[in-house]
């Protein structure tokens, strides 16, 4: 498969372009940025006329697939009427009132165009509530590109506490002082953090269902707990998860609700839009500007045009969607379990189904071998993504220990069959 | 005038949309006003009152709401798709247009909101110095985001013009470890950021300005100031970026650095360039971009360059491009019919009506000044009740203004409607 075009476009746009792409994340694809000149359902069409199946879904949001029918003829009516008024209109709060129904922690909302941007609203109301400013984060999470959030962990031993390493150059320099980077699925270290920095502490912030990530049952029931009794804020960021794997969130396959959460990606199939949701008492101080949240293209015509129909379709049929999509991605997962067992790979398969997260445990040319290093997986899983792109299927590029690929409704079973098929060769050929 | 219909749905809405509104300055409104579509230089409400609208979603409606080209763009666009989470060539063929028409765009990025480019500018900024500290001036709005959404000391008005005091945050919430990296300073005057520069000397990353201040009472850079700050942050090693949010590609194809022949490092771009889609951007000079090549410097943003904000961006482009420059021709015939025609109104009414601006949008003060050259004075001159009550009465006659005095004016606003906005104009002075 050639993908000469694209990297002739590539290199033209880096003149153009910083970096020839416009989100970082998309430097490193594998092999080089790919152009693509459409999308329908589970297929998209690059520039060199290639035909891949997409499990990249733009990094999630595409739920229905690629350019969902009903989802354009929804925007392109509700464009006549306009684009943004500086005002309020109907949809705004007819998309306010469907996620009432759907979230779990939904009392009060607002919208705003990216994750990053409900990140750093979900913040701010959690610092005005407590009068705290530091916020527990955990480890590999992505909370958005925010100064304030960006960070890692480092090493630790015994009973220290990591400290917070900025993920690029450019942040402003006191913002480090504001994070607590712990481990996830650590009790103890969480409540040593909390004591050390003893009513200062704002917010504990995570994904319900972090990647690659086998949380301990009863974990975030106990930080629940823990935030309840220190009057700390439980924020759940579900900018992957909310809308994915339930109508509800993860919150709502946890079982635990948060006191605020952010949301986007799958809200609204593509079309940018991110929404904080959260409890009346503390959303509220939004209401007479106490906490200010700004945005001239918040709630534009298109973008709750997108997720009102989006809403409504995933809330259809007492969550047949979610049914759909589980269905599908415990297929792919069995699949793929079956043929690294064929192959002797030892290949860690696990997700909700609606994504899927994948890493490699061994060198598939040393079967039996277990003991690889982070980047190590990682450099395997490279070498998968090629293989498959070569066999027409897109994958995601690895992220913290493997990849994780996003299903849609589109995503057929004769889609995954094909996709089970060029897994087989392309384990074939690693091994 | 009816507003029933409005105020149920505001009532509906704060059950739950907090606030019942998604954007704090929409709060400013006495009524908040719901509206069931807008065609052109028109609005109509949910109560079926029909507005010629100043407001134009803030800036952005450059051609008027709902532009025909520009929604066959977008379905044309969104036809192929939505987001890849890849590249499609429409980002090369809007970058490349920017290239030509934005003097400092040697690279750009595209993202979605003002509030995010602006923050990818100050990141560039401390990224390329290696410095913390931002000047940033009273008066000016950079955004929401913590490490800039400050507001001057509520004493600067009194103060002497040339003290600077410390900023407060325009929020609860803001996190109190960046106070420290922001300075606010009057704007206009360049002693006092020579000052001020001199006090901070190898600590001042950057210095953010509008280069128009058009978030207070619309103000030109007095003659000279621009190119002063320009050498002063040659001469130290500072960043210095224009935001252009409200200015770029509404004052002019070039935004206010072609028109005013002044090129910043780097500058941010959102509104105007999109028609109401959320498309922002950030253009300038390589050395400074080039930080994202190699992600030294991070930009994210799942939604960045989506097809439908390229295809609108592409088609804005295009028709602000159209027969070398006749949109600005227009937006400036227009709006200078307006503001004398608004002039001629104020000295018959007997009324001290102060407006200030390029035109494309443009401020009126009532005020017995001659002229507003900053924030302080701008704070301690301007009736805003009068303004208030103005505002009001063009609002029962029609015309909805924003809160506050600044103007938007768009392609689509004709001979007509300034005639029926003058003649309102008139009723709603004499009423005063």
């Amino acid at each position: 498969m050639k993908f000469d075009k694209s990297l002739e476009l590539y290199e033209r746009a880096k003149r153009s372009l910083a970096g020839g792409v416009n989100t970082n994340s998309r430097i490193s694809e594998l092999p080089w940025p790919l152009y693509f000149e459409r999308g329908k359902g589970a297929l998209l069409y690059d520039a060199d006329g290639n035909e891949l199946i997409d499990y990249v879904l733009g990094r999630g949001p595409m739920i229905f697939g690629h350019s969902p029918d009903f989802l354009l003829d929804a925007v392109a009516e509700a464009m006549t009427s306009g684009q943004i008024f500086g005002g309020q209109h109907e949809l705004e709060f007819e998309v306010a009132e469907l996620v009432q129904q759907m979230v779990p922690c939904a009392e009060l909302v607002r919208f705003m165009s990216s994750g990053t941007e409900a990140v750093q609203l979900a913040l701010r109301v959690a610092r005005a509530y407590t009068g705290r400013a530091k916020i527990v984060r955990f480890d590999t999470q992505f909370h958005g590109w925010g100064e304030n959030i960006f960070y890692g962990m480092s090493d630790y031993e015994g009973d220290e506490l990591p400290t917070a390493i900025p993920q690029a150059k450019g942040f402003t320099a006191g913002t480090a002082d504001d994070i607590v980077p712990l481990p996830i699925n650590d009790l103890g270290i969480l409540v040593r953090a909390l004591d050390r920095h003893h009513d200062e502490v704002a917010a504990i912030l995570s994904s319900p269902m972090p990647h690659h990530t086998v949380i301990g049952p009863g974990y975030f029931e106990e930080v629940r707990r823990i935030c309840d009794e220190r009057g700390i804020v439980l924020i759940f960021d579900e900018v992957v998860t909310g809308f994915r794997v339930a109508a509800g969130g993860g919150q709502e396959l946890l079982g635990v609700t948060p006191d605020i959460a952010t949301f986007a990606k799958a809200m609204a199939n593509g079309f940018p839009v991110a929404m904080v949701a959260g409890n009346d008492e503390m959303m509220g101080l939004m209401e007479d500007g106490t906490v200010m949240h700004g945005g001239t293209v918040n709630t534009n015509v298109m973008c709750m045009a997108a997720a009102d129909v989006c809403l409504r379709k995933l809330a259809e049929e007492d969550g047949a969607v979610y049914r759909q999509l589980r269905s599908t991605g415990h297929a792919l997962m069995d699949g793929l379990r079956e043929r690294a067992s064929k192959h002797e790979i030892s290949l860690e398969v696990a997700g909700p189904g609606p994504y899927v997260d994948v890493t490699f445990l061994n060198e598939p040319e040393l079967p039996g071998y277990d003991g690889l290093k982070v980047d190590e997986r990682l450099a395997v899983y490279d070498r998968f993504c090629l293989g498959m792109l070569e066999r027409g299927v897109r994958l995601m590029k690895g992220g913290t220990e493997g990849g994780s690929w996003f299903l849609s409704t589109a995503h057929t079973d004769e889609v995954i069959e094909k996709t089970l098929d060029a897994v087989d060769d392309t384990f074939a050929a690693m091994t | 005038m009816k507003l029933d219909k409005s105020r149920e749905m505001f009532e509906r809405s704060k059950r739950s949309l907090a606030g019942g509104l998604s954007s704090w300055v929409r709060s400013k409104e006495p009524v908040p006003l719901f509206f069931k579509s807008g065609k052109g230089s028109k609005l109509v409400d949910v109560d079926g009152n029909e507005y010629i609208d100043y407001i134009l979603g803030q800036g952005p409606d450059i051609f008027g709401h709902a532009p025909d080209f520009l929604r066959e763009a977008v379905i044309d666009g969104m036809r192929r798709g939505q987001m890849f989470g890849g590249q499609h060539e429409a980002e090369i063929r809007v970058s490349e247009l920017m290239q030509r028409v934005v003097p400092c765009a040697d690279l750009v990025r595209f993202s979605s909101s003002g509030t995010e480019a602006v923050q990818s500018a100050l990141m560039l900024a401390r990224g390329h110095t290696g410095r913390d500290k931002v000047i940033k001036f009273e008066g000016h709005y950079h955004g929401w985001m913590d490490n800039i959404n400050y507001q001057p000391n509520p004493d600067a008005p009194q103060a002497a013009p040339d003290e600077v005091l410390p900023p407060v945050p325009m929020s609860a919430g803001v996190a109190p470890s960046m106070a420290d990296s922001i300075i606010l300073v009057p704007w206009n005057d360049i002693d006092v950021l020579r000052r001020t520069v001199d006090e901070h000397a190898g600590e001042i990353a950057a210095i953010i300005t509008e280069a128009i201040m058009c978030n207070s009472n619309v103000i030109f850079p007095k003659p000279g100031y621009l190119e002063e700050v320009r050498s002063l942050c040659d001469e130290r090693g500072i960043v210095l970026i224009f935001d252009e949010v409200i200015t770029g590609f509404r004052v002019s194809l070039g935004g206010a650095q072609e028109l005013l022949g002044v090129t910043p490092d780097v500058a941010t771009f959102a509104k105007a360039m999109a028609g109401g889609f959320p498309v922002s951007m950030i253009a300038g000079r390589r050395e400074i971009m080039s930080q994202l090549e190699d992600s030294t410097v991070w930009h994210g943003g799942t939604a960045n360059g989506n097809f439908q904000a390229m295809y609108a961006v592409e088609a804005e482009l295009q028709e602000l491009m159209a027969d070398d420059g006749a949109v600005y021709k227009q937006l400036y015939a227009t709006s200078n019919r307006l503001m004398e025609g608004l002039r001629a109104l104020a000295q018959k009414h007997e009324q001290p009506l102060l407006i200030q601006g390029p035109g494309p949008t443009f401020h009126i003060t009532f005020t017995e000044a001659e002229e507003i050259t900053d924030y302080r004075s701008h704070s301690r001159a301007v009736d805003e009740e009068k303004y208030s009550s103005f505002r009001a009465a063009m609002l029962e006659r029609g015309v909805r203004l924003n809160v506050g005095g600044q103007w938007y004016v768009s392609t689509a606003h004709s001979e007509e409607d300034i005639e029926a906005t003058l003649a309102a104009a008139d009723e709603a002075m004499a009423s005063l």
